[in-house]
């Protein structure tokens, strides 16, 4: 296939793309010492490297670096190249501390020309890699048309593996902006309501545009307001190291102005709405009601490396830990903290926070990282040629789009209806025409369009359209 | 106030309770309904009133729940069959139909969608009693036995509670095993599902939240109409056999709890007193798949049709319609009528206000020529109330929430505007 020729492909050292995680080969085995030089830890590590085994049946070789009460440090290398993997302990089912030695000499010993052969056999096995990165600000940068053509794109590259990146603020933030207003970004539940058709693509639409669905998974560098409820669709979460998704704190203090009992039932219906997404990727509700009630306190305790969640001031003596308190007072986060995500009045998750509670499978710095954590390793094949130019295009025509439209607002309104009958006529199909053009325009980026543009809604552009051919039927030679 | 009231866990708690049966003989008992359908089978067990009545047909078991009022004459033992293809449901309406895969003896099932969710959903406007009657007789001549209301919406209007509600319990239930499959049922929506005793949920449903406000002004509706509110739930959670107290936590801000005897079945209480808090105090009830299921309030959950079938203990089914993209269920031809009728509402809705505008201008500018000139404008006006005609006549209940007045008042001002169109002519 002409186009695949031109992608990049990296063909792994002849490992087996499902079972790559299990034949990587360790680092240092020094738990808990820093290794000095790459050369000595090599060496340390073809003598005896670790062995974790997860939950869902990879085995992962290497270097154990750290470990604490719920996390584990490795340092894993796949043919010569070394990265650092952090996996949650909810994930691990069993550690074994040198044991992996033979299998990494193993590895070590193979020829070199017994690695081409099988990298020759294994081309027609390597994974179909599509990455879709979603930049800038939901609503605005992440729409539902962009995603469905990313997905429709990965549908006809027939994608094994699919990435979604994302690095998005709020909506929120962009009308700030806007606006030229300063203010905190404390969270914006009520654009939840802005992900139903993202959702519906996700959830239902997959389904019929796939032949056989792809493996999907979030990277999150960034998902703050409506965006955070996406990867929950998703089983597999991973985060960049300055990850962070949240940023949808404010649901009880929405509805201001109602009866109380009004404002509860609103507050109720949504957060089980949102709670429906996450049970649904199979993560527990609670991180929802954390996530989005800000007067709520909320703790956890690890059991058997698991969160256990509870509504309250953490007990010490269970071992419980405080996930956000009720911002009150000398509670509420300050604008530091805020602005760093380091706030508690609400739960954003950091990378290292979404790994203990199990939201998030791995940290991971680069795709590379990222693809080695998901077993495929090397041997993958991008096929995502397309990608950067509908989700980056879609930003670059929107903008285009605003500044077009109002350029044609403004011709519309600089057409004078004046001269003979003709003129006249004349000057009105101009002013139609540019109308329609603008109703164009607006329908092909729907809610995406800058509220702040100056432009009339469709239907009111209709309206004037209506008006003007009402004038047009009144005139008179 | 202390309501209490049992509720069965699950089918599987009825099994275990049951008589052990074999599938060639099973003691066979008889019940004569009020509208005179005559069901044979196993009654499994009797509660209050209700029997849980177990129905062979094609070697697949289903499991129904009568209420006393829906009971003639129950019939014990009435003789042990040894041919489960002779137990029927006697539904005449029905037995007559052609069936094209009835040879099998898989039950042929269809999915409707009541409300569409993404701004097609507000119960009154796209989720209407009329709707769905409309459509009654396609199911009919499909042979659907099982009709599964897809509920996503996020309620609406009051006022079209009762007339779902009756719609289901007096003209579906008596045609159709009814199941209610709920993708989101919040407010009215939940209040219309509470009639179906089946309810099952998608992994993402929610339910609750049904307190009744005024939506302009965001107070709560008090006094007299929330007591006919309260009222009106009562009676339709008697419908599909629900406790009181559950939809009365999800109405107004009361507690509710529940604990659980040996058999795993529920009993509610509207306070604390329960071994679990399902609702505590200032807030108002909404379920999620996992809340409802815990509590035996959902009897299965399903994201698609397969998983459906199988929570519903069907071994084979039939679904009627087909399979196209973007729908997570068959299209038949009923639905496509309903998503027709969502589709033309979403139209009138969006250009509404385009309708009554080109209506008035055009009538207001005709009004100042003189009548040779008038021809033109007083064809568009026309065509504006026409739009304006279709547009109650594929959804009578614009006429109230658009013009403030009921059906009749509306056609009234139609025919009075008509005169004057033509009158100026």
């Amino acid at each position: 296939m002409k186009t695949e020729q031109k992608k990049r492909r990296w063909l792994g050292s002849g490992l087996l793309r499902g079972a790559v995680a299990s034949l990587v080969i360790g680092a240092a085995v020094l738990t808990g010492v820093p290794v000095v030089s790459q050369q000595a830890s090599a060496a340390v590590m073809l003598s005896t490297p670790d062995q974790i085994i997860l939950r869902d049946g990879r085995v992962i070789n290497g270097e154990i670096l750290e470990e604490t009460d719920t996390q584990i440090k490795m340092r894993i290398s796949v043919a010569g190249i070394r990265t650092e993997m952090t996996y949650n302990k909810s994930e691990v089912l069993s550690v074994k501390r040198g044991e992996g030695a033979g299998q990494a000499q193993q590895a070590q010993d193979r020829r070199p020309d017994r690695v081409d052969a099988r990298r020759a056999d294994r081309g027609a096995d390597a994974a179909r890699v599509y990455v879709a990165e979603f930049k800038g600000h939901f609503g605005r940068d992440m729409a539902a048309t962009p995603m469905r053509e990313a997905l429709e794109d990965a549908a006809r590259q027939r994608a094994d593996v699919l990435v979604i990146t994302l690095d998005l603020r709020s909506y929120f933030a962009f009308i700030q902006e806007q606006r030229r207003e300063q203010g905190q970004d404390e969270g914006h539940f009520s654009e939840m309501q802005m992900t139903d058709d993202i959702l519906q693509l996700l959830r239902v639409d997959m389904q019929q545009i796939f032949d056989t669905p792809p493996r999907v998974v979030f990277w999150v560098k960034q998902a703050l307001g409506g965006s955070c409820f996406l990867p929950l669709t998703s089983r597999e979460i991973y985060f960049h190291p300055s990850g962070r998704m949240g940023g949808v704190g404010n649901l009880d203090l929405l509805f201001g102005g109602m009866d109380e009992v009004v404002r509860q039932k609103l507050i109720s219906a949504n957060i089980e709405i949102a709670k429906g997404i996450a049970i649904a990727g199979g993560y527990p509700p609670e991180i929802i009601e954390a996530m989005a009630m800000r007067r709520q306190v909320w703790s956890y305790r690890l059991e058997g490396g698991r969160p256990v969640f509870r509504q309250g001031w953490p007990d010490a003596g269970r071992g419980e830990i405080l996930l956000t308190d009720d911002g009150r007072g000398e509670n509420a986060d300050t604008i530091e903290q805020i602005v760093r995500g380091e706030g508690n009045d609400t739960l954003t998750m950091t990378a290292d926070l979404a790994l203990t509670l199990g939201i998030s499978r791995g940290t991971v710095r680069t795709l590379e990282d990222l693809l080695l954590e998901l077993g495929v390793g090397r041997n993958f094949t991008r096929v995502d040629d397309r990608a950067e130019r509908i989700v980056a295009g879609w930003s670059r025509d929107l903008v285009n789009a605003e500044r077009r439209l109002r350029q044609l607002f403004r011709e519309f309104q600089e057409i004078q209806v004046q001269g003979d009958y003709n003129e006249r006529t004349r000057a009105r199909g101009r002013q139609i025409r540019t109308l329609e053009e603008i109703q164009r325009l607006v329908r092909r980026f729907d809610g995406s369009i800058n509220p702040f543009l100056g432009v009339p809604p469709v239907e009111e552009i209709q309206r004037i359209i209506e008006r003007i051919r009402l004038e047009q039927m009144a005139d008179r030679r | 106030m202390t309501i209490r009231m049992t509720k069965l866990l699950s089918l599987l708690v009825a099994a275990l309770l049951s008589v052990s049966l074999t599938a060639a003989s099973w003691a066979n008992d008889r019940v004569t309904l009020t509208d005179g359908t005559v069901v044979e089978g196993t009654i499994k067990q009797e509660l209050d009133g209700y029997i849980w009545f177990e129905i062979r047909k094609g070697g697949i078991v289903n499991e129904v729940i009568y209420r006393a009022s829906q009971i003639q004459k129950i019939e014990r033992n009435v003789g042990a069959q040894a041919d489960d293809t002779q137990q029927t449901q006697r539904r005449p309406e029905r037995r007559d139909q052609p069936r094209e895969a009835g040879a099998t003896g898989a039950p042929r099932a269809a999915v409707i969608t009541l409300g569409g969710g993404s701004g097609k959903d507000m119960v009154g406007l796209y989720m209407t009693a009329e709707s769905v009657r409309r459509v009654i007789p396609q199911l009919e001549e499909d042979g659907v036995e099982i009709l599964v209301l897809r509920i996503n919406s996020g309620g609406g209007a009051l006022l079209e509670i009762e007339r779902l509600s009756d719609l289901i319990e007096e003209e579906l239930k008596p045609k159709f095993r009814v199941v209610a499959w709920i993708d989101s049922a919040i407010s009215a929506a939940a209040m219309t599902a509470h009639t179906v005793e089946e309810i099952y949920f998608m992994t993402t449903g929610a339910y609750g939240a049904c307190t009744g406000f005024y939506g302009a002004s965001g107070k709560a509706i008090t006094d007299r109409v929330l007591e006919e509110a309260l009222y009106l739930m009562e009676r339709i959670s008697d419908r599909g056999g629900y406790d009181h107290a559950i939809m009365r936590a999800m109405q107004i801000d009361v507690p509710l709890s529940a604990s659980f005897d040996e058999h795993g079945r529920v009993t509610w209480y509207q306070d604390h007193s329960g071994d679990h808090i399902v609702n505590p105090g200032g807030r108002v009830l909404t379920f999620n798949s996992q809340t409802a299921k815990r509590f035996g309030f959902s009897r299965g959950t399903a994201d698609n049709v397969d998983e459906l079938a199988k929570a519903m203990g069907l071994t084979e089914v039939i679904w009627v319609g087909e399979q196209e993209r973007g729908f997570g269920y068959p299209i038949s031809r009923a639905e496509r009528e309903i998503l027709r009728f969502r589709d033309r509402v979403e139209r009138d809705e969006r250009n509404l206000n385009n309708y009554v505008d080109r209506f008035q201008t055009s009538l207001a500018v005709a009004q100042t020529r003189p009548r040779e000139e008038r021809g033109p404008f007083l064809n568009r006006a026309r065509e504006a109330l026409r739009q304006i005609g279709g547009m109650v006549r594929n959804n009578p209940n614009f006429a109230l929430f658009v013009f403030g007045t009921d059906e009749d008042g509306f056609w009234e001002w139609y025919r009075e505007q008509e005169e004057m169109i033509r009158r100026l002519g």
